[in-house]
């Protein structure tokens, strides 16, 4: 007996669930995309949530009705970093294709159905961000997906009588990863690129038999560039791949808290969809609901043919040309973000290395600034509040009103307290700074890490040499009032226009009985001791030698200057000696020297010009007269025959009391 | 141990070219008449220079009145009457630039720049603040300061006009007896004239205007002002 096989592939199609991602985005919304729903789209996009961010969403189809769709929730855990995690119970996609099968037997037909369903879902999504700069986000997600094939087969088997026919059902499974990598770049608040490179697939095994290869979701890759435009309360965003999709939306605020928007998605410009969607924001709260209107013609039958479903792969399960028109809603929560971000930190510039020690006390001193923004379209009272631990760090104005799309400078300082602990060895220290538009809750929050030195550490600027001066400390007063004590006899004797001169001298001369010069250690960074810590050593470089002198001359009230020489000598060489004013008007020189060398003539800060003496303090030891000798013909070579002064290599510093 | 000599023998050159190189930042007394005095850097004491002697830059000599003397070194030859004391760092040229500067930072010197820091002092210095008003007994002047002028002019003469200017600067400066000096403020005029730095030198006869009386001196400062003015503005016109 000969059997006619006559299979009839009809299409009554089931297609269920799928979405648009989250309604909060439109099509062409990549650029916008600033909740965990809508991560997928933009990975990138997760930078925007504040802290954390919990979303829910539903649908409704008229075949299926309504039910849950995704359940999603972010955390940023800090400055630069976001994680995403979605949940999708509804992003199913089932195709079922209904195979009547009539066999001819004889005279009569024997009629049976199988079934053939194909059903792809991504449950289950990943998605992390990172900030790279103020301007550039890079984000990265990842779903797993499923594909499940169910065929039924048959064999029929000829006998006697009637045919056997036995029928057997077999189901096919495979999954993958598919990720997504986007760059998010904002130039400036209005404008947003995002560049996309969509479909990098991990195989997990082999899929389908070869087959039913065609029924696999398609994974061609595909870079998608998104731009996104902001204009106060309007919203325009499109999308191109290369694979030719186009995707345009906008959204206006008509009123604080509300949004319409609209938007279409196309396919070798050929429109496929159109979108409608509200939402409306109050507190932490966020409420979206948009419609889906399926405008390709693959619905116009009401049918879906197997050939017609082949010939249009898959690509991705949330957005293609089978979706049924719809419904999608949801709430988002912004947890710990009550408001609308209105600031944010343009740009820090601070200091990446400070030296608290060489700041005065009750004084403070710039270290940098901060560029706010305010991207809200109202005028606001923002707040700085700079948080720091080892040091105290100020900014001013602390408050002040910034207008719409205004950005400010706000200076930042460093401010010195008493109470402060020591540093001792240079330390890292995080800065924190909040700005806030309204008490308590921040808009944005920007950490930065610095450098902040020793108390002995020295920048090399001589002029910061001072912060080392010690003239009230009790060592340096105990010693200089010893010394003067006793040589009050000489003194008193002395001329009044040399007294000055020969206290000098006297402090220089016991100084050389108890202080010894070490050359200084190679570090990478300078180190200078304090007065009184030099004295318990009774040894220091020249740093620390004229640091200790200055401090003794000034502490009796005799005015001095620093030398600062640099790669006079050797190339890499700096040096520090002393300079002080004897007090001695320049038409009694002689009284002291007959040698106009050994002293420069300096108009002091009374108008006088006296002598000023140079001396050498690394040659402690070998007592005044020497470090005078020595510390004059240093200054001639530097300043006379080298042109030091003239070459930028040698200057006077001089230290005002 | 071919190798070797020839190592030596490079060896040996190169230090002869050091040390001649170094020959030339020395100078040697070439011809000396009467009784002259060295200094050498910062020291008070003066001794005998005698014909042959070496000099470095860092010393100062003396030549009594009726003395005559020739220097040789660094490229140059000066030759001077007697009655002058130099500085020996004085005899070399600068350029334009470094002459402008380095009167610049002598006049600075005679104003610094304090810092307005505040303190962290408060104490007064012992015997300080009150010194300057008690009365000194001590001597003024010096006695050599116009072999100190004689030795500017001795430099102009030889055409260090740039280290001339700027040691009658810095005489002026130092020597209170000299700081209205007729004589080195026309050599700096003239030594900044002689440079066509015709502006500055200008300027320089301005201040004798300013400070001398004297109205010969004044007419033929004025002439000299116009003088350079005219060669000012055909050397702009040039340009």
């Amino acid at each position: 007996m000969k059997l006619r096989l006559i299979l009839f592939f009809t299409a009554l199609n089931l297609a269920v669930a799928q979405n648009l991602t989250s309604p909060q985005t439109i099509a062409g919304f990549s650029p916008f995309v600033n909740s965990v729903l809508s991560s997928t789209l933009n990975p990138a996009g997760l930078t925007r949530v504040y802290d954390w961010n919990v979303g829910l969403m539903g649908y409704y189809t008229k075949h299926l009705g309504s039910g849950m769709h995704s359940v999603g929730i972010a955390k940023r855990f800090n400055e630069k970093q976001t994680i995403g995690f979605i949940y999708s119970p509804g992003a199913v996609l089932e195709f079922i294709f209904p195979s009547p099968v009539s066999i001819n037997i004889g005279n009569s037909i024997l009629n049976a159905e199988f079934q053939r369903k194909i059903v792809y879902s991504s449950n289950y999504a990943f998605a992390y961000a990172l900030k790279l700069s103020n301007e550039t986000s890079i984000g990265l997600s990842t779903r797993y997906i499923s594909q499940n094939f169910f065929e039924t087969d048959y064999k029929i088997q000829s006998t006697d009588s009637l045919p056997n026919i036995n029928i057997e059902t077999f189901q096919y499974k495979s999954s993958f990863l598919n990720s997504k990598i986007s760059l998010l770049y904002e130039p400036s608040p209005k404008i947003s690129l995002v560049f996309t490179f969509e479909n990098l697939p991990i195989k997990l095994d082999n899929g389908f038999p070869e087959k039913f290869k065609n029924f696999e979701i398609d994974n061609k890759f595909k870079l998608q560039t998104s731009l996104g435009f902001r204009f106060r309360n309007f919203k325009w965003g499109v999308e191109i791949s290369s694979l030719r999709d186009l995707l345009s939306g906008f959204e206006v605020q008509p009123i604080e808290n509300l949004f319409l928007r609209c938007g279409l998605s196309s396919e070798n410009l050929k429109v496929n969809a159109f979108l409608a969607g509200v939402g409306l924001r109050t507190g932490i709260f966020q409420f979206d609901i948009a419609y889906l209107k399926n405008t390709s013609n693959i619905w116009s039958d009401n049918k879906l043919t197997q050939s017609e479903f082949l010939s249009s792969h898959i690509r991705d399960i949330e957005l293609n040309k089978f979706i049924t028109d719809r419904i999608t809603f949801s709430i988002s929560i912004d947890m710990s973000r009550w408001h609308e971000k209105n600031l944010r930190i343009k740009n820090i510039v601070i200091q990446n290395e400070i030296f608290p020690h060489l700041i005065d006390e009750l004084e403070r001193k710039k270290i940098g600034f901060i560029e706010v923004e305010n991207i809200s379209n109202k005028t606001l009272n923002a707040k700085i509040e700079p948080k720091s631990t080892l040091i105290d760090i100020e900014v001013e104005p602390e408050e002040f009103q910034i207008k719409p799309y205004e950005t400010k400078t706000i200076l930042a300082y460093i401010f010195k307290k008493s109470n402060n602990p020591e540093i001792k060895e240079k330390t890292k220290v995080d800065i924190k700074f909040d700005i806030k538009s309204i008490p308590n809750v921040p808009d944005e929050t920007k950490r930065i890490k610095i450098s902040v030195y020793g108390k002995n550490d020295w920048n090399g600027n001589v002029e910061d040499l001072k912060f080392f001066l010690k003239f009230d400390s009790p060592e340096i007063l105990s010693l200089t009032r010893k010394i003067i004590w006793e040589r009050k006899d000489t003194l008193e004797k002395i001329d009044p226009m040399l007294r000055k001169f020969y206290q000098a001298k006297f402090l220089f001369d016991e100084l050389s009985k108890i202080i010894t010069y070490v050359s200084d250690p190679s570090l990478s960074i300078d180190r200078v001791q304090y007065p009184e810590e030099t004295l318990k050593l009774h040894t220091g470089d020249c740093d620390d030698l004229a640091v200790l002198y200055a401090s003794m001359l000034g502490s009796v009230g005799i005015d001095f200057a620093f030398v600062d020489v640099k790669a006079m000598r050797k190339p890499n060489e700096s040096h520090v000696y002393i300079l002080f004013d004897s007090g001695i008007d320049k038409k009694y020189a002689l009284n002291i020297t007959d040698n106009e060398k050994r002293y420069t003539i300096i108009k002091n800060k009374d108008g006088v010009e006296t002598l000023w003496i140079p001396i050498e303090t690394t040659l402690v030891r070998e007592k005044f007269d020497r470090a005078w000798e020595v510390g004059a013909e240093q200054f001639f070579d530097d300043f006379e025959l080298n042109l030091g002064q003239t070459k930028g290599k040698a200057r006077i510093v001089f230290i005002q009391k | 141990m071919k190798q070797k000599i020839l190592i030596q023998l490079i060896l040996t050159l190169v230090i002869l070219t050091l040390s001649i190189s170094g020959e030339n930042y020395i100078y040697k007394v070439k011809k000396l008449n009467g009784e002259a005095l060295v200094r050498h850097g910062a020291k008070e004491k003066w001794v005998k220079l005698s014909y042959g002697d070496t000099l470095r830059p860092e010393d100062t000599f003396f030549l009594d009145k009726n003395g005559y003397i020739e220097i040789e070194g660094n490229k140059i030859l000066f030759k001077s009457d007697g009655g002058i004391i130099i500085n020996i760092s004085d005899l070399r040229r600068l350029t334009k630039e470094e002459l402008l500067l380095q009167l610049a930072f002598e006049e600075m010197k005679s104003v610094p720049d304090v810092k307005k820091d505040k303190s962290n002092a408060k104490s007064t210095g012992i015997y300080g603040t009150e010194i300057e008003k008690e009365k000194t007994n001590l001597k003024t002047g010096w006695n050599l300061t116009n072999y100190w002028v004689k030795g500017v002019s001795a430099l102009f003469e030889n055409g260090f006009y740039e280290t001339s200017a700027i040691r009658a600067r810095n005489l002026m400066l130092k020597f209170d007896e000299l700081k209205d000096n007729i004589e080195l403020k026309m050599i700096i005029a003239t030594s900044l004239e002689k440079l066509e730095l015709y502006g500055e030198a200008i300027s320089e006869l301005n201040k004798i205007l300013l400070s001398s009386k004297d109205k010969n001196l004044n007419a033929r400062v004025e002439q000299k002002i116009q003088e350079l003015k005219m060669k000012l503005a055909s050397l702009r016109g040039d340009k």
